[in-house]
């Protein structure tokens, strides 16, 4: 069995683009939940959201000529994200036996392109193929445009996966690349999530569903994983790429590694679309096939990078699930809610909080979980609420769990030599 | 500590079928009608397409559904690409006769599957689209925060996420296990059921359900494909693609086990061959090599050489012509070819599992036997070749 180890990360958040500027936020607490810019959003019950606002795109847009002419925000922060991540690895371009996975949400559909056309501007009610032929920009763009731009740019031979499994599709694409390398069906992955849900059919149709916390005049608090006073998740918006190898292609091309990839899982709820099992059932399985396929027990897991989105249901869920797989020393390991900071982006998530994880094993520090100041009685786990702790352990678990049901699971490990 | 599972290879059966499609939701039933050069084109129901270069599309009957999906409560927070999802993982599971519980756990039944863009109507947004338009018809964010929320249905997310489909189908079956979802093209639904093929191989399942689901036959659909030039053929030719909504899955499990429980094995997987071609993002590729490439590898050590094709075109004239020239230079343009596509219209990201699922129907049956006489092996060739980048080749076996 080949071993896989993660070589190179790459970040985009919104508390912070780089390695450095995001683990410097992310262990300090500092939130990157504000006021909405990037649209006028006055007129919507939701008016807060974690924006990156750390990268210059038109800068990104110049840099990178495949994206000279791309509107699609996801693609730039992934494209930043990726940049990193191929650097980092010393990676070089060219025909790489290597695969593309990303995670992302779903298409944008321009909705202002929409409702233009279809009023043709005041000239024809109705959508049609003249006025089709007349619109400048499209209405929606393929969800495979940042994976392919990408194997273009870098040289990537395939397969080129676009994978949407909304809030697990980050994880998915990381733990799903780990597989094909462990199995030899290639030696190399630039795998990860970008996302960008802060537009108006974004944010309009979360706040339908009562997803997301309407806190908006107290952004910075406003997404309070594990808290009793939880009223629901903040729409963020990022990117997170890392390269994945096996361990002998890294050792001979001389570059260290940050991590081992140990283990991964998937589960499907099978419950309700919109909410999970109040057992944490579709959690347990992706957890315990993690641990399973690791080769390790619970008691051999130190740290959790949890889902922790907010939302009063999730966040009880997933301690259930925790409970259930780990027993009584579930009270011991420290979690963490990486979303208390940059919010919850959606097919970003899960490749962000792998990232943290990997920090974590690197640098030896766990990030806190904020605005945890009341904790619910349902949610009794150590999660990490006072602000950074020190990681003498070697083992992480990262969950995700995705909307509609999709769950996944990754177990990473400090890299002994 | 657990020992790590050992990935062996196998072979992999289709033990399964649910197709549902313009043309029918019975495999035989389709390949009877594509026999008889039989087409779903008609005048879409949902709008008129006279503005389009495109004039019909391929539309699935809502009897093949209802007969299929009957808690309308449930459906009512369904997209049609997810009506259609669950309806043909139905079909599939039945014509596999699998039982969970008795035949294998739910939580070792592996769920993949691939979505398409576009996937919804405009019918479900239009409300929103009249209310956030101001006086000279240009949309109006104040108006859409104000009006336009407050006449949309919560459950539009329900709809619009590509997820959704797949997440249907694991509630309506109770499906528990791995899963993965790609998007949007056909190329994605090929790669679905590959991932299918490897669950099973590498021992993650024990049965996998694999397939996908596409709604390109209304408007916004229709605008989008007219966008990406994929209608271009029809203003060049006066013909080209047409588009449809459909959806399909198969069932997969190692063939010792099928064979064990007795179950009707259509084919088995041999091989499968891929290959990228990253010139065509949204539309047909314009080179042959990508293709022979998918085809070479698909082929590369079989033991078995393919009798039968089961072809990607799909009416497009130039596209059509490059999967042709890759089939000259593979050596494989003087067998039977099946262009399932041209008959049952273009499914997109249902479009590889449509092919393949009637692939496999044929050499259990023996349909178009008589086309293929003469060739030592019954085996057929699938090429998944639709716009996209990505174009697989499946080498199937009959059992």
């Amino acid at each position: 069995m080949r071993r896989v180890v993660v070589t190179g990360i790459g970040i985009c958040s919104p508390i912070g683009t780089g390695r450095d500027e995001f683990w410097s936020s992310l262990t300090t607490g500092m939130s990157g939940i504000v006021p909405l810019t990037l649209f006028d959003a006055s007129a919507l019950p939701v008016r807060i959201g974690g924006e990156v606002s750390g990268l210059d795109v038109d800068k990104v847009r110049q840099q990178i000529p495949e994206v000279a002419m791309v509107r699609d925000r996801k693609v730039l922060l992934g494209f930043a994200a990726a940049e990193e991540a191929m650097n980092d690895a010393g990676l070089d371009s060219g025909k790489l036996d290597g695969i593309i996975e990303v995670g992302v949400g779903l298409e944008v559909l321009f909705l202002k392109n929409v409702v233009d056309a279809w009023h043709g501007g005041g000239r024809k009610k109705q959508l049609v193929g003249k006025v089709v032929s007349d619109l400048e920009e499209y209405l929606q763009t393929p969800l495979n445009l940042l994976a392919v731009l990408l194997a273009k740019r870098y040289g990537f031979m395939g397969p080129i996966y676009t994978n949407c499994s909304a809030c697990a599709a980050g994880a998915q694409a990381i733990g799903h690349a780990f597989q094909l390398i462990r199995e030899g069906v290639c030696t190399v992955a630039l795998a990860g999530g970008a996302d960008s849900m802060l537009n108006p059919l974004g944010v309009g149709g979360f706040s339908l569903l009562g997803a997301l916390s309407t806190e908006n005049d107290c952004p910075g608090s406003a997404c309070r994983p594990f808290d009793a006073t939880r009223q629901g998740t903040v729409l963020g918006e990022g990117a997170a790429f890392v390269i994945l190898e096996e361990l002998s292609t890294a050792r001979r091309r001389g570059v260290s590694a940050h991590a081992e990839v140990l283990g991964y899982g998937s589960s499907l709820d099978a419950h309700s679309v919109s909410d999970p099992p109040s057992d944490g059932k579709g959690a347990v399985l992706a957890i315990k096939k993690a641990l399973d396929d690791a080769g390790i027990e619970p008691e051999d897991v130190d740290h959790i990078n949890s889902h922790g989105t907010g939302t009063p249901k999730n966040d009880i869920a997933e301690t259930v699930a925790i409970k259930t797989v780990f027993g009584n020393r579930s009270y011991e390991i420290p979690i963490t809610a990486v979303k208390s900071m940059t919010g919850h982006m959606i097919g970003a998530s899960g490749a962000v909080e792998f990232v943290a994880s990997v920090l974590t094993l690197l640098t030896g520090v766990i990030p806190p979980t904020i605005n945890l100041t009341r904790p619910d009685p349902e949610c009794d786990l150590d999660y990490v609420p006072e602000g950074a702790r020190k990681f003498h352990g070697s083992t992480v678990l990262s969950n995700s769990f995705g909307f509609g049901g999709q769950n996944a699971a990754i177990v990473l490990m400090r890299l002994y030599n | 500590m657990v020992q790590r599972k050992e990935m062996r290879k196998c072979d992999v059966a289709v033990t399964g079928i649910g197709l549902v499609t313009p043309l029918g939701c019975n495999p035989g039933e389709i390949l009877s009608a594509i026999s008889k050069g039989r087409t779903a084109h008609q005048k879409p129901s949902g709008f008129d397409p006279s503005g389009f270069l495109c004039p019909v599309a391929g539309e699935v009957h809502d009897r093949c559904i209802d007969e299929l999906v009957k808690d309308r409560k449930e459906a009512r927070l369904m997209g049609r690409d997810a009506l259609l999802a669950v309806a043909a993982a139905r079909l599939a599971l039945q014509d596999s006769g699998i039982v969970f519980g008795r035949d294998c756990s739910p939580e070792d039944v592996a769920l993949v599957g691939a979505t398409g863009m576009a996937g919804l109507p405009f019918g479900e947004i239009e409300a929103l689209v009249r209310a956030s338009a101001d006086d000279h018809g240009w949309f109006d964010l104040r108006l859409f925060g104000e009006k336009g929320l407050r006449v949309t249905r919560p459950v539009i997310s329900f709809k619009i996420l590509n997820n959704m489909p797949l997440c249907f189908v694991s509630i309506f079956e109770g499906i528990q296990g791995t899963n993965l979802i790609f998007n949007p093209w056909e190329g994605q639904g090929a790669l679905a059921i590959w991932e299918g093929i490897r669950c099973i191989e590498r021992g993650e399942a024990r049965l996998a359900v694999a397939g996908g689901c596409d709604c390109k036959s209304h408007n916004l659909a229709f605008v989008t494909l007219q966008q990406y030039g994929m209608f271009d053929s029809w203003r060049r030719s006066g013909t080209g693609m047409v588009p449809g909504e459909g959806a399909g899955f198969l069932v997969l499990e190692r063939a010792s086990v099928a064979r064990k429980r007795k179950a009707c094995i259509y084919c088995l997987f041999r091989r499968v061959g891929h290959a990228s071609d990253l010139d065509a993002m949204t539309g047909y590729t314009s080179r042959w090599h990508p293709l022979a490439e998918a085809m070479e590898n698909g082929m590369r050590d079989a033991e078995t050489r393919p009798g039968i094709v089961f072809s990607g075109v799909d009416g497009d004239i130039a596209g059509d012509a490059v999967e042709n020239e890759a089939l000259e230079r593979v050596g494989l343009a003087r067998l039977p070819s099946i262009a399932v596509k041209l008959h049952v219209t273009n499914l997109f990201a249902a479009a590889a599992v449509t092919n393949v699922g009637l692939a496999a129907y044929a050499l259990s049956s023996g349909a178009f036997a008589g086309a293929a006489r003469g060739r030592s092996s019954p085996a057929a060739i699938v090429n998944c070749f639709g716009p996209g980048t990505e174009k697989v080749s499946f080498l199937l076996g009959a059992a």
